[in-house]
């Protein structure tokens, strides 16, 4: 090796330990001296905006557990990496947000960066956040400032190397993340703009709808089109659970009128489907208590996207359909009947347009014969006479693999092959 | 040499690698293979004499069979799984149901004394298809205690009376007219131990002794003494519930095991519908009941016992729902042939069928769906349309009689038929639930029974039920009955043999679960065949056996195994009874620890659930 070629390469390699170091070490954070958005009004008017923007966002079911006090987090994430805690966000001035200013509750929800400069992990989803107004931020974070502070600190994330580096999320962020107000189309309705704020910055529903890469980021292409994470089942346990597919697809929305997604997000339920499982927190914690116009401006922008079809499955074979037609008739026909087109005091229809039928990834489905469907329950009137027996003990993983097959490719359906192995993952 | 007999091992050992399979074995074992093997060592040995040649051919034999004694030993290893290590039963109180408490009188006392009293039991709600399971959640109220006392004083005042003292009191008093602990003291201590089911400890004995006496010298006789300690006993719990009693397994901790006396009275009601008799009982005293020698004894004992058939037409007689005998009448316009003996034989049928089948003959329980021997009445010859001496004969219907298995004998179509007609949907209703242990969902609330009104003129009942195929909420319950119930349309409401109905010629074909026939030879071949079918005789079984019904969650994996036995036994009853008898199951309990070690605990709390937020009110403003 020549001299000079010798040098270019140990240029070359001091170059690039320079801008790893910038990247490990620059916080990418925002500072100001004033506040980060004006506006005209009251303290009290700003604190209602400011509880209807967290209520929006669904901060309490993440940041609140089952039997701890409001917003003082402690609830466990179970990720594919390890086991993620949420903070807390009360104003206490140890062990919540009560010392940062908004500069700092911006740069956590805009950029995912603590006050000290450390990288958040997106199990905190700013790669929504981010396009949350200054305006809304100001009224989150005056909001949060106003209830009780709750002095608790929750247990340290359980994280293996080198996912516990969280100076490596500079990194990631690098890849997959952009920062940045959401961005008005100026050829598009107000109303559609609205329920795009929400959807994409706001409500993030692209946590859980949008299929993530194996570093645990959304895919954009596939944006909105399902994704699968790890949540409660009945049992207490964490199982994988899918969140159906959005858009426009005959697999996703495409049966579902506006009127239909309105209901669902107000009532959780609507002709095809009835909420159960994690869907349920976000209904009952969020999206029932916002404005109907936010809904309408919602389900406008949600009817728009375009379809993302999901991979054809396998088709089952004739004696695979016929064992589950068997199986169906016995233990599931008598409700959902034998046409699949549900009853109205009984059982809800699965002939078609059920997202979770139709998902491609049968989990959440499974979850619901396994384990039952966990229904939302008070304040809502109950809608069936009696509700979904499990079945994780009654029926071997080849016979609910059986039954499922023949439920997601019957009448309307087409979503492909379930085998025992996905039942028995989802034991 | 060494070499040599590696040589002859290694194609054997090599070709045991690649199948690993009895279907080698028989390759191995043939003659055809012997005289090869044998034939490849001679030519490579040709200069041997005949003498060598014949130790080749036996040298080879015993290498074959030495490999093939290998090769059965590994496979009985593969083929039949051990018992599940968390297997255990949950533990109960139980009532005595009416039958036991009979039985039990009658054990102790004769069946002139226990025919004698109505058993003072209240009626049990069936529980996972079986009354005696509904015996572990009953209660009991002041008005039962009652009668139990009532039926307690009938039977003691008899068992005292002058007709029966000699015999059933092994002693006598010095003086009829005063007390004598001593002889009240043998005769409760005796009597005490076999209703209990356990000796009576000291402190017991004597409060029961006490009572005679004291009772004696009020009433100045000894007798009616006697009589008052030995009610006590028959109202005491001891006697009237069957109780687990538990205690610590040495060689399973966190588990326990039932106590040698509570292990006696399960194997006893289970496979006798009695209390232990006196061999029993010792074998419980001397503790045989915890080794798996001594289990395994007394277990064959009992099962050779004359009164296991007793045990096993009250499990039958349970499983089947023949409790609806107690009340079942056809409309005499209608079937005048049917009088309360031809449906009091028809139970009776049913259970010589199947004790003879399955206890007699040990064969097939399967069969029973498909055999054609059965016995007959003469009250029964009428409705069979069979001619018919006095009293009950053997018979078996011919190849090309209608008449095949259980599903065709008038206990089946009679009991599961309205009071003037048949009734596809309670016949398939039946067979789902009694046989396959599969649950039809009562009718909603909601249902519209019109459209079934309108269809009264129809002809047959195929037309009649066929308004439950144009309305989807019918159709999702009557598919799961009517298919297999219109098949025994060929019978009417009293069992008797039809071609047509109201002159129409009935079609029988449909399905059970994927296999379709036309014949009632098919649907009976479908049951027989169908894969529920062992499951459901074993979950019953299980339940009658312990106590209570089978836990799906807990018990699943026991069960599962328990039929596998079952089917490596070519479905036989007696080696099913015996096996579950001998199982850790059904001699140990759960406990709570054991339950958590299973892998069910407690439930995550629900998820927070956000109150109404300050700025609904003003939303809705």
């Amino acid at each position: 090796m020549t001299l000079s070629l010798r040098r270019f390469v140990l240029l070359t390699v001091a170059a690039l330990v320079l801008m790893a170091a910038i990247i490990l070490f620059s916080s990418g954070g925002e500072n100001g001296d004033g506040p980060i958005a004006d506006h005209n009004l009251t303290n009290s008017e700003l604190l209602v905006r400011g509880e209807y923007l967290v209520v929006a966002g669904n901060c309490a079911s993440c940041h609140t557990t089952a039997v701890g006090e409001y917003m003082a987090g402690g609830l466990a994430f179970e990720t594919d990496f390890g086991t993620i805690y949420s903070t807390n966000i009360t104003p206490d001035p140890e062990t919540g947000i009560g010392n940062w200013t908004d500069w700092d509750f911006l740069n956590s929800m805009r950029h995912g960066i603590r006050p000290n400069g450390e990288h958040l992990y997106p199990a905190f989803p700013y790669p929504a956040f981010t396009k949350v107004s200054n305006e809304d931020l100001a009224a989150i974070f005056a909001y949060l400032k106003s209830i009780p502070a709750v002095q608790l600190t929750p247990p340290e994330n359980e994280l293996g190397f080198p996912y516990n580096q969280r100076s490596l999320m500079a990194f990631w962020k690098l890849l997959y993340f952009d920062s940045g107000e959401f961005e008005t189309n100026s050829e598009q309705s107000a109303e559609w703009n609205r329920g795009a704020y929400l959807v994409e910055a706001l409500t993030h529903c692209s946590a859980c709808h949008t299929p993530r890469n194996g570093l645990g980021a959304e895919q954009e292409h596939l944006f909105l089109s399902g994704g699968a994470y790890l949540d409660r089942v009945k049992s207490g346990e964490h199982r994988t659970w899918i969140a159906p597919n959005l858009t426009s697809s005959a697999r996703g929305l495409g049966l579902w009128t506006q009127e239909n997604v309105e209901d669902y997000l107000k009532t959780a339920r609507n002709e095809f489907l009835e909420s159960f499982g994690p869907m349920n927190e976000v209904i009952m914690n969020s999206s029932r208590f916002l404005s109907a116009e936010d809904v309408k401006a919602m389900a406008t922008y949600l009817k728009s996207i375009p379809a993302i079809n999901e991979a054809d499955g396998v088709t089952p074979d004739a004696q695979i359909m016929g064992n589950g037609r068997t199986i169906y008739n016995l233990h599931c026909g008598t409700c959902h009947l034998p046409t699949g087109e549900g009853d109205p005091e009984m059982a809800p229809k699965l002939n078609s347009g059920s997202l979770v039928v139709q998902a491609a990834n049968p989990a959440s489905m499974l979850n619901a014969i396994l384990y039952g469907p966990e229904i939302p329950g008070a304040p809502l009137e109950p809608r069936w006479l009696d509700s979904m027996e499990e079945f994780q003990f009654l029926l071997s993983d080849a016979e609910i693999a059986a039954v499922a097959s023949y439920i997601r490719n019957s009448w309307d359906n087409s979503a492909g092959l379930v085998t025992p192995e996905q039942v028995a993952a989802q034991r | 040499m060494k070499k040599d007999l590696r040589d002859q091992l290694n194609p054997l050992l090599r070709g045991i690698m690649v199948s690993r399979g009895i279907g080698h074995l028989k390759f191995l074992l043939s003659p055809d293979s012997l005289f090869k093997m044998w034939n490849v060592n001679r030519r490579r040995e040709s200069s041997l004499s005949i003498l060598s040649d014949i130790y080749l051919f036996l040298r080879t034999a015993l290498c074959i069979t030495c490999t093939a004694v290998l090769v059965i030993a590994c496979g009985s290893e593969v083929s039949e799984p051990a018992e599940p290590l968390e297997s255990a039963s949950a533990p109960r109180t139980r009532l005595l149901t009416g039958e036991q408490y009979s039985n039990s009188i009658a054990a102790v006392f004769g069946e002139d004394i226990a025919n004698s009293v109505l058993p003072p039991i209240p009626p049990m709600t069936r529980t996972e298809g079986l009354l005696s399971s509904g015996a572990a959640f009953v209660g009991v109220t002041s008005d039962q205690i009652s009668q139990i006392q009532q039926s307690a004083a009938s039977v003691s005042a008899k068992v005292v009376d002058e007709n029966h003292r000699d015999f059933l009191i092994p002693c006598s008093p010095e003086s009829v007219e005063a007390a004598d602990g001593n002889c009240a003291s043998l005769f409760l201590q005796s009597t005490g131990r076999l209703l209990t089911r356990q000796p009576l400890d000291e402190l017991r004995l004597a409060e029961l002794v006490d009572i005679a006496n004291y009772a004696a010298e009020q009433t100045e006789d000894f007798y009616a003494g006697l009589a008052l300690a030995l009610e006590s006993v028959l109202i005491s719990p001891e006697f009237i519930f069957i109780v687990d009693q538990q205690e610590s397994d040495p060689e399973r901790p966190g588990f326990n095991r039932l106590d040698n006396y509570s292990i006696a009275a399960r194997l006893s009601f289970f496979l006798w519908n009695g209390p232990p008799d006196d061999a029993l009982l010792l074998a419980a005293e001397r503790g045989d009941l915890h080794s798996e020698e001594g289990l395994l004894r007394e277990v064959d004992r009992m099962l050779s016992s004359a009164r296991l058939e007793t045990g096993m037409r009250a499990f039958f007689d349970d499983m089947l729902g023949f409790d609806e005998f107690n009340s079942l009448a056809k409309d005499p316009s209608v079937y005048p042939m049917v009088t309360g003996s031809t449906l009091r034989d028809a139970r009776e049928q049913t259970l010589r069928t199947i004790v003879d089948h399955l206890v007699t003959q040990n064969a097939d329980y399967r069969d029973l769906f498909v055999t054609r021997k059965t016995f007959m009445s003469p009250a029964l010859g009428v409705v069979y349309g069979i001619p018919t001496g006095n009293g009950w004969i053997p018979y078996e219907f011919p190849a090309e009689s209608p008449r095949i298995g259980l599903l065709t004998q008038v206990s089946f179509l009679a009991a599961n038929s309205h009071a003037v007609r048949s009734s596809p949907t309670l016949r398939g209703q039946a067979l789902r639930e009694r046989f396959l242990c599969q649950l039809v969902p009562d009718p909603p609330p909601n249902v519209d029974f019109s459209l079934l009104e309108e269809a009264e003129d129809a002809t047959t009942a195929r037309e009649r039920l066929n308004v439950h195929n144009t309305n989807p909420s019918c159709a999702g319950c009557h598919l799961i009955t009517d298919p297999m119930g219109l098949a025994l349309e060929n019978f009417d409401g009293a069992g008797r043999f039809r071609e047509t109905e109201n002159g129409v010629e009935l079609d029988i074909s449909g399905e059970l679960d994927g296999v379709s026939y036309n014949s009632i030879e098919g649907l009976a071949t479908a049951v027989r065949d169908h894969p529920k079918l062992p499951n459901c005789l074993v979950n019953r079984l299980f339940g009658y056996g312990t106590g209570g019904p089978a836990s799906l969650q807990y018990d699943r994996d026991t069960i599962n195994w328990l039929e596998s036995r079952f089917v490596a036994n070519e479905y036989k009853l007696t080696a099913l009874l015996r096996d579950l008898a001998v199982s850790k199951a059904f001699s140990t309990v759960r406990t709570v620890d054991s339950q958590g070690k299973m892998g069910v605990g407690e439930a995550d709390a629900v998820p927070y659930r956000l109150a109404e937020p300050d700025f609904s009110s003003q939303l809705q403003r």
